[in-house]
């Protein structure tokens, strides 16, 4: 059985890295298909060399491919809602909700209006940024290659982060209770959310070290 | 077209494409991908072709619903993901033929009530 070597399996990922094919879970997947697929041509008689036969491929499949890759990223997604849902019926997560929202309440009642704002400010900007350095700097120390449920966390992180700096903008306004009582209860709800998706990236980076083990070898 | 017949209908074949890839790894320990379209296309005799714009979001969604596990391999220069039927997968493979099966026992009576 005709077997492509390493070259040209690195010229396959190469290709589609460059071709917005960027998770190597989902690369590594395609590459494994296209691979099979010339050399079964290959096997069948095709004795042109690799990178005519190569190109003939992805003439006619590229765009399939793409699209692939598409619907492989929807699938990451669907794997993010799916796996949030499951976290938020934990009662760990109303745990940590009535937790943040109890110490947000106290810094309230005990601290002046100007400490509470920045408060509610740095400790979702904290949480937010000290994460997402953590990971830049630990992937780019270990080298590590990008896997896409884990990359597509940062969206939501965004988002509620985003919710917390919205309520912190508006929140000068807010010196009576009643009033305070919303923000503290977005702002908790936002860090909650940020701790869960916190908890389930590492949760995938678990998986994805564990299935990907073999990565290092080729 | 994602799944298809080479030649005829393929709305007919479109619903089927789980049952067909649970009862194929059922009857083998895992496959990876290209292998699950390959066995297709021979035991069809080249009749159904699954595209992989079917395939991979239909084992991913199986995978998601934990009846598909994963396994990832270093074959010839590459990485190669397998999959194989959970336990509940297993289970809901029975299912799902039992439902094929009843599903064409149904169309036999409707389409043709002298061979049911």
């Amino acid at each position: 059985m005709a077997k492509l070597g390493k070259e040209q399996i690195k010229f396959i990922d190469n290709y589609l890295d460059n071709s917005d094919v960027i998770y190597t879970d989902i690369r590594m997947e395609i590459v494994d298909h296209v691979a099979s697929d010339i050399e079964a041509k290959i096997e069948a008689g095709d004795q042109r060399d690799f990178y005519y036969i190569f190109k003939d491929y992805m003439v006619e499949n590229k765009r399939k491919l793409l699209n692939e890759n598409k619907q492989f990223l929807k699938s990451a997604d669907k794997k993010i809602v799916k796996a949030v849902l499951k976290e938020l019926v934990k009662p760990l997560t109303a745990i940590i909700f009535v937790l943040t929202f109890l110490a947000f309440y106290l810094a309230f009642n005990h601290l002046d209006f100007k400490t509470f704002r920045i408060l509610i400010f740095l400790i979702p900007f904290g949480t937010f940024l000290g994460f997402g350095l953590l990971y830049l700097v630990y992937s780019k120390y270990y080298g590590l290659e990008r896997f896409s449920v884990i990359e597509r966390l940062s969206f939501p992180m965004l988002i509620f982060y985003h919710l917390s700096s919205l309520i912190f903008n508006i929140s000068h306004r807010t010196t009576e209770l009643n009033k305070a009582l919303w923000v503290i209860g977005i702002v908790s709800f936002s860090l909650t959310l940020l701790f869960i998706l916190i908890k389930i990236s590492l949760g995938f980076a678990k998986i994805y070290e564990h299935r990907y083990k073999n990565i290092a070898q080729l | 077209m994602y799944i298809y017949r080479v030649m005829g209908n393929s709305k007919l074949y479109k619903g089927s494409l789980n049952t067909i890839i649970l009862k194929l790894l059922n009857e083998h320990d895992k496959m990876y991908g290209y292998e699950i379209t390959q066995k297709v296309k021979v035991l069809t005799k080249g009749e159904l072709a699954i595209t992989e714009g079917a395939l991979y979001p239909a084992l991913h969604k199986l995978e998601a619903q934990g009846l598909l596990d994963v396994e990832v391999a270093k074959v010839d220069n590459r990485l190669r993901k397998y999959y194989k039927l959970t336990e509940t997968g297993t289970k809901e493979t029975l299912n799902k033929l039992e439902e094929l099966a009843e599903y064409i026992k149904t169309m036999q009576v409707l389409v043709n009530p002298k061979l049911a």
